[in-house]
């Protein structure tokens, strides 16, 4: 009698397909220690998409084993990734290059802006001139009223934090970490994907395994 | 070079770096920026919105503190203004959010549908106000 082969699988948290026919290969690494079912199961069709347009699933492990089951039942599987996952249907993401353009720079001119009006409205709001003639009193005795000096140390000092911040300039980097931002969007990406995840199956929309 | 200015110097510049970690890391983490890049799906240009931000800041305190007359005309004045509306409204229901009162509220009063109706009078309710504020009774 045949020995039970495990196969290893990994399924990703969040994939992005661009054909309707979604084989396991396509969302998990699959490991196995027999290759002819290893191969199997890499082109087993998981999934099939209905729609023609952008569209998120939520899909659960179990499906994925409720399939690899119907094609071999004699395997053991072990999920070494997520348990909910979803996958975007993305179909021609080919055209739209002007248009990627002018998100950047709707984007890109509502930062600068937004930046220039926050650092404005701090510097108003804890009166930053007030300050500065305050510590020109401590200094010196008899400071010249148009002495710019320690303005001018401020805006040399504004940006070496804002760069030692954000920790590049323009493409160099000076530490091999992601930058703040991309911190943040890996955070805001997780955090959407769970709510997603929770709202589809408190919709009853994930699709599994039927039983 | 005079000790006052040696002084001044260096109270300036640290003054600077660390105004700059605290406003900037305030912009990067209320996630006006991130929420924008990731709805617009240009994530990867995050590198760039850094830049831009670090931009900002640079010139808008340069202009702040030394005064500087422009004669720019009206497009990049409305321009500027838009911009700056659009970054402040986000910004503006960003530090709501951050403070969860907008969930608790409707966890209180039970409130499921008509989220989308709300955030609308939300928009409409800041754009009147700040009409108000600043066009009609600009004092």
């Amino acid at each position: 009698m045949a020995e039970k082969s495990t196969v290893y699988i990994k399924i990703s948290g969040s994939t992005i397909v661009e054909k309707k026919k979604v084989l396991l290969k396509d969302i998990s690494v699959v490991q196995c220690s027999d290759k002819k079912i290893e191969n199997e199961m890499k082109n087993i069709q998981v999934f099939s998409i209905s729609e023609n347009k952008k569209n998120k699933y939520v899909l659960s492990s179990m499906k994925v084993v409720e399939e690899m089951l119907k094609r071999n039942s004699s395997v053991d599987v072990v999920n070494m990734g997520e348990n909910d996952f979803i996958i975007e249907y993305m179909p021609n993401r080919e055209k739209g290059k002007i248009f990627e353009w002018v998100k950047v720079c709707a984007v890109s001119l509502t930062v600068f802006f937004g930046a220039a009006f926050t650092i404005m409205t701090f510097n108003e709001d804890v009166s930053a001139e007030k300050i500065f003639k305050i510590y020109g009193s401590i200094v010196c005795d008899n400071l010249p009223e148009d002495d710019k000096t320690i303005q001018i140390a401020y805006s040399i000092g504004l940006p070496v934090g804002i760069l030692i911040f954000f920790n590049h300039i323009s493409k160099a980097k000076f530490t091999s970490d992601p930058t703040p931002l991309q911190v943040q969007l890996r955070t805001y990406e997780k955090d959407t994907n769970s709510a997603i995840i929770d709202n589809a199956s408190r919709e009853g929309k994930e699709e599994d395994a039927n039983s | 070079m005079p000790i006052h200015k040696i002084l001044l110097s260096i109270l300036g510049f640290t003054s600077g770096i660390l105004v700059a970690a605290g406003v900037f890391a305030f912009i990067v983490t209320i996630g006006v920026v991130t929420r924008m890049a990731a709805r617009t799906k240009t994530a990867k240009y995050a590198m760039l919105y850094e830049d831009m931000a670090f931009l900002g800041g640079t010139i808008g305190n340069i202009l702040y503190l030394f005064n500087f007359k422009f004669n720019t005309g009206i497009l990049i004045y409305s321009i500027s203004g838009l911009f700056a509306g659009i970054y402040v409204g986000c910004l503006s229901l960003a530090l709501a959010e951050s403070l969860n009162a907008i969930p608790v509220f409707f966890r209180r009063i039970k409130l499921k549908k008509g989220i989308k109706f709300i955030v609308i009078m939300f928009a409409l309710g800041k754009a009147f106000g700040s009409l108000w504020q600043l066009v009609f009774n600009a004092s």
